[in-house]
């Protein structure tokens, strides 16, 4: 076999530290209207996922809050704060807040979160960090061979069907 | 839990209003193909309502046949797949198909003798608003894949789900694909073969049954019930 020629090899080993760089530029986090710190709320003071994402053991999507919730609670904690002021002003003017999604699966997957959560999936299997994060970001890539990884080991059916429908 | 579903259509019902294809295509993120790319074979449409004419002394009367997949047991269609994007489903006898992994050859349409599968040519338009009425249970496939009808499994799905949250069996009628629940006179029956108390369980010992082909030995689970009329009956 003939050895690659070194630009070859320059230009392979520039390709691949391109997809690096992508794929590490990929689990920034992703600026949001307002600065919300799952830190804060989560490992600080021990609010439960599913008391904001209400809808995670009830339907497919785990849901975003509706600025009301935000508000159930901070019309009296940390009201002068710049970024509380800031959902207050969504609050008054009747306005949603237009939150910049992270995590997104391609339309050929079906994954209901209720099937997982119902199943007692915790949430961090597959946002790992999250809790820890100041703001929200992805840390997980969703193949399907770490989805299927994790089905075998727990049993779980791997029929197509299962997620392709 | 295995489930063996199957589908009785009561020919002596059907008027042929064609409300069975309305709900299908709305349910399952079906394109329009179009009268256009219709005459030329390429009808986008799970579920098909054939009419024959039949010269009954002086009168003619039209026979409307629906038609929507069979999911046979012994599928042609399965075995010709180069990509395994067919295949059985082993918990739900049913006759499964993986959009995200079909290659397009077109193979499987040509071997199934019903005609039910139809190929995707075009890519579909939803325009606003009408994208917002897709279901958003179901992939909204693009072009290039085979298309068939699943009994609604997304609704097989979704029931199977409760029932286990419930940790209770499916109740029969529970679970009901979008052209048995738009039925005006009921003609479509739907049901577990496997749960003896169920209505489909009952239909399928009646007199007036017949399988479209029967003689392709492909076990189809959709059956039909007609009243025979003439000589041998």
């Amino acid at each position: 076999m003939q050895r690659p020629s070194p630009q070859a090899v320059i230009a392979a080993s520039l390709f691949a530290f391109a997809l690096i760089a992508a794929s590490v530029a990929s689990f920034a986090e992703t600026p949001q209207p307002v600065a919300y710190s799952h830190r804060i709320h989560v490992t600080d003071n021990k609010i439960d996922c599913r008391f904001c994402h209400s809808s995670a053991n009830k339907s497919a999507s785990a849901r975003i809050p509706p600025v009301e919730k935000c508000m159930s609670c901070h019309r009296v904690i940390a009201t002068d704060r710049p970024e509380i002021k800031k959902i207050a002003q969504y609050w008054r003017e009747k306005k949603p807040i237009y939150w910049n999604r992270v995590t997104e699966l391609p339309d050929y997957v079906y994954f209901p979160h209720m099937r997982m959560v119902n199943a007692g999936v915790p949430c961090l299997t597959c946002h790992p960090g999250m809790d820890r994060a100041d703001g929200a970001v992805q840390k997980r890539e969703f193949t399907m061979g770490w989805c299927m990884d994790c089905h075998k080991k727990r049993g779980v059916s791997i029929d197509c069907w299962t997620c392709h429908i | 839990m295995k489930h063996k579903w199957a589908m009785a259509i009561d020919m002596d019902r059907c008027t042929g209003c064609g409300a069975c294809v309305v709900a299908c295509v709305a349910e399952n993120n079906t394109p329009t193909a179009g009268e256009e790319e219709a005459g030329k074979g390429r009808l986008m449409q799970w579920l098909r309502v054939s009419r024959f004419w039949k010269k009954e002394g002086e009168e003619t009367r039209a026979i409307f046949v629906p038609t929507p997949c069979m999911h046979c047991e012994k599928a042609p269609c399965e075995i010709v797949c180069p990509v395994y994007a067919t295949y059985h489903d082993e918990d739900d006898h049913l006759n499964a198909m993986v959009y995200n992994r079909c290659i397009g050859t077109r193979y499987c349409a040509n071997n199934c003798p019903y005609s039910v599968r139809v190929f995707n040519w075009w890519p579909a338009k939803w325009e606003k608003p009408l994208d917002e009425q897709l279901n958003p249970d179901l992939s909204v496939r693009s072009r290039g894949v085979m298309e068939k009808c699943t009994y609604c499994i997304q609704r097989i799905r979704r029931g199977k789900e409760t029932a286990i949250k419930e940790g209770r069996k499916i109740r029969d009628g529970e679970v009901m694909p979008a052209c048995a629940q738009t039925c005006p006179p009921g003609a479509i029956i739907f049901g577990d073969l496997l749960d003896p108390e169920s209505e489909i369980s009952r239909t399928v010992k009646d007199t007036r049954l017949f399988k479209l082909m029967e003689h392709l030995g492909t076990e189809p689970s959709t059956v039909y019930l007609k009243k025979q009329k003439g000589p041998g009956r």
